[in-house]
């Protein structure tokens, strides 16, 4: 860890002028970072976490990363490659817990704060007192700070003139790292790096331009633009635009409402059975309901997806009337639904269910409490009391196998 | 069967029995009009075995008999005759020849006997009123039927008849209007019955002439003679329509009435209906609520939706007890409010989550049950 990359980037950074705003926060391998910080025995221990005999490494700790194990490999490959590796179940409720803790300490220095997922966002610094970029270091230096004092986990910052640069900058360095890069310099900036740090490069992309001799950034710009455009097609002069590291998207401090919700859950051994399928597709399908109905919405649309032994997938999807988010509406949907999405003879191997067509939660009353009414009531009353007591206290008989 | 009729009124005639007739009647006889010649005209039945009507016009009658034709294209003819004269003649083959000026057409009909016949109720249970009275009644409650066929019972206005009172009750369950009148005549008649939905229909397009009705029921039915008038148009005595009713106990209405008065603001009702449909105008399917917010002497009607936008209307108002805020779906605030004549109307409410009460001098009330939003 670099002690002094904050002192070090100042020097640079003062000599040029602001306007460089956007901080771009990352936390590095937050999931087993989370797991050592709350678990003293696992700090410089090799950490993944993952699913269970079938699933795959979700986060790999830096020291396990170190023996070679990363992310999405599956779990039995990674004990192979490192049988000291200590692998934990996942535990999101703390991963949230953490996380809302540390969009907090970042709302503390700017209201202006987008979170881009449970682990990274941006900071909008521009509208804060003092775009004085001594000052602006100070600031995330005091992030940085109460980050790692408090939560025991780090977190790597870029700091750029737009979200584009200082997302590339924050991965620069990780873990632990920081890098700004002074207003006017982006396109220098980005110029020596490799194509692969640019945003939309893909692997295929970058392997058809590696064909083709490009190797920086900056030689997507020193070329003419007919070279690019039958490699690139249309997507040439917006990822030009971006190797000048122009990017005018605005900050939006509220996520957008999510469109659907989901859960999936892979079979430690191929499944054949349909009750068994099927209990399954329910149990995914009451835990839905139970966080529909804790965010207040109503959904119209249930979706089933499956995944047989040979990865072949299949979705089927089948809307109520009304919205609802309730079990008994949903419920009845389901072994149809699943005999016309498992239409080949094959056993499976993953299952997925989704809700979507959310619509907000109004509840018309009734003159006389009719059973909709009833089951609703019941419904929340169970959703508080394993709210108060613990997931499952109270749960529907279908969850015994 | 032989007559001379006026071309105008024959094609009155059809028109009042032609609409309960299906476009595609399940039965061909369903689908035929059964004219019957009597003294001094026709009788003019058409029926769809759940509700029949008959009328009877005025005609020279030459011959005696009786025919039926398929109604709808008989009165397409009617309608388009040159001539205001129609002769109108049948043989023993069912067919009527029909001529007018340079005009003569043969229409196919079918056996008389073939077409079920309209029952005649012989029933204590009778009540007489103005009909137009009775149109105001049923209008101010028939949108609130249930249109969920699942809920049969609500599928149409109940009727009740007790204490000298007539009320007719219509609810979904969402909300309840209720309208009662007294009834100017004696006896100790009780008894109620549910008109189904489309008999009501049928009955407030025909209640549009100044003069009486009769309503008599029994269990099973229920027939209205409905008064012609002065303004006949050719029509003679009475139009006679008689029903099926819903079978099944109607739910206890008195129940869900709120039985004592809470807060209470006076309101001009096509003021209230225009801020209500203002404000409707940015609700979306997504998000289809009204929020009215009484606080001392202001009302504020506010819609917001997240696609459109939002949309707030204040009205001035006397009221002077705590704020209150409730949300309601605006077509349940709007309905009663169309379908009202008064120039004012009552609301009352007693708190967020209680259900308004629209109310008028003339004993009406509509219960509108709020939404919760959570």
């Amino acid at each position: 860890m670099n002690q002094n990359r904050f002192v070090t980037d100042k020097v640079n950074i003062l000599s040029h002028k602001p306007p460089f705003a956007v901080a771009h926060f990352d936390a590095d391998a937050f999931f087993t970072s989370v797991e050592q910080a709350a678990d003293r025995r696992l700090r410089n221990r090799p950490v993944a976490v993952g699913g269970g005999r079938r699933g795959i490494i979700a986060c790999a700790s830096y020291e396990a990363r170190a023996k070679g194990i990363y992310t999405p490999m599956p779990t039995s490959q990674a004990r192979q490659r490192c049988p000291e590796l200590i692998i934990l179940p996942g535990r999101f409720e703390l991963y949230e817990e953490f996380s809302q803790n540390v969009f907090g300490l970042c709302r503390d220095i700017t209201p202006t704060v987008e979170q881009t997922s449970i682990d990274e966002g941006y900071l909008d610094l521009t509208s804060t007192q003092g775009t004085n970029p001594s000052h602006i270091i100070k600031r995330l230096r005091k992030l940085d700070e109460d980050i790692l004092g408090w939560l025991k986990i780090t977190v790597s910052q870029g700091l750029g003139a737009n979200k584009l640069i200082s997302q590339i900058a924050s991965k620069l360095h990780k873990p632990h790292g920081f890098m700004a890069v002074p207003a006017g310099r982006e396109r220098a900036f980005l110029a020596t790096l490799p194509l692969q740090n640019l945003p939309g490069i893909g692997p295929r992309t970058l392997q058809r331009l590696t064909d083709c001799g490009f190797a920086r950034i900056g030689d997507l710009l020193t070329c003419p633009q007919e070279e690019l455009q039958p490699i690139l097609g249309k997507r040439t002069e917006p990822i030009r635009q971006m190797a000048r590291g122009e990017d005018d998207r605005r900050i939006l401090p509220e996520a957008p409402p999510a469109q659907s919700m989901s859960q999936q859950k892979t079979f430690a051994a191929d499944q054949e059975e349909e009750a068994v399928v099927c209990r399954e597709a329910k149990i995914l399908l009451a835990d839905l309901l139970t966080r529909l109905r804790e965010q207040n919405k109503q959904a119209r649309t249930l979706s089933l997806r499956l995944r047989y032994c040979d990865w072949e997938t299949s979705e089927r999807h089948e809307s109520l009337d009304e919205p609802s988010d309730l079990e008994s509406d949903f419920l009845p949907l389901l072994p149809s639904l699943l005999r016309r999405c498992w239409q080949r003879r094959v056993r499976i191997r993953l299952l997925a269910v989704k809700l979507d067509n959310f619509y907000p939660s109004f509840e018309q009353t009734k003159l006389w409490p009719d059973q909709t009414s009833r089951r609703r009531k019941l419904a929340r009353a169970m959703d508080q009391i394993n709210h108060q007591y613990g997931p499952h206290t109270l749960h529907h008989g279908f969850r015994f196998p | 069967m032989k007559i001379t009729i006026n071309r105008d009124n024959f094609s009155s005639g059809l028109q009042q029995v032609l609409n309960l007739v299906p476009t595609k009647p399940q039965m061909p006889i369903l689908g035929n009009v059964l004219i019957v010649t009597e003294d001094d005209g026709i009788a003019l039945t058409t029926t769809n075995l759940d509700l029949g009507i008959r009328c009877r016009i005025k005609a020279e009658v030459s011959e005696p008999g009786q025919i039926t034709l398929p109604v709808r294209r008989l009165a397409n003819i009617v309608r388009e005759l040159p001539h205001s004269e129609v002769s109108f003649e049948t043989d023993d083959d069912h067919q009527a020849k029909l001529r007018s000026g340079g005009s003569s057409f043969k229409v196919m009909g079918i056996g008389e006997e073939e077409f079920p016949a309209l029952s005649t109720l012989e029933s204590e249970q009778t009540v007489v009123l103005p009909q137009l009275e009775l149109a105001d009644m049923l209008r101010s409650v028939s949108y609130a039927q249930s249109a969920d066929e699942s809920r049969f019972i609500l599928n149409g206005v109940y009727f009740k008849l007790s204490d000298q009172k007539l009320t007719v009750v219509a609810t979904d369950g969402r909300r309840l209007a209720v309208h009662s009148k007294e009834i100017e005549q004696g006896g100790e008649k009780e008894g109620s019955f549910i008109l189904p939905a489309k008999t009501v229909a049928e009955l407030l397009r025909q209640l549009n002439r100044d003069d009486n009705i009769t309503i008599t029921f029994t269990e099973r039915q229920a027939a209205f003679e409905i008064g012609v008038g002065k303004e006949s148009g050719g029509l003679l005595g009475n139009v006679y329509m008689v029903s099926k009713i819903v079978e099944g106990s109607y739910p206890n209405y008195q129940q869900v009435i709120p039985k004592e008065t809470h807060q209470r603001i006076k309101l001009e009702r096509e003021l209230l209906l225009q801020c209500i449909h203002r404000a409707a105008l940015v609700t979306s399917e997504k998000s289809n609520t009204v929020k009215m917010e009484i606080s001392p002497n202001h009302l504020e009607i506010s819609a917001r939706s997240a696609e459109f936008g939002e949309a707030h209307e204040s009205i001035a108002i006397q009221y002077d007890g705590p704020k209150i805020a409730a949300a309601f779906n605006p077509v349940f605030l709007m309905d009663p409010l169309k379908a009202l004549p008064q120039d004012d109307v009552f609301f009352e409410i007693k708190d967020d989550l209680s259900p308004g009460v629209f109310k008028t001098l003339d004993d009406f009330l509509c219960v509108v049950m709020p939404l919760r939003l959570n």
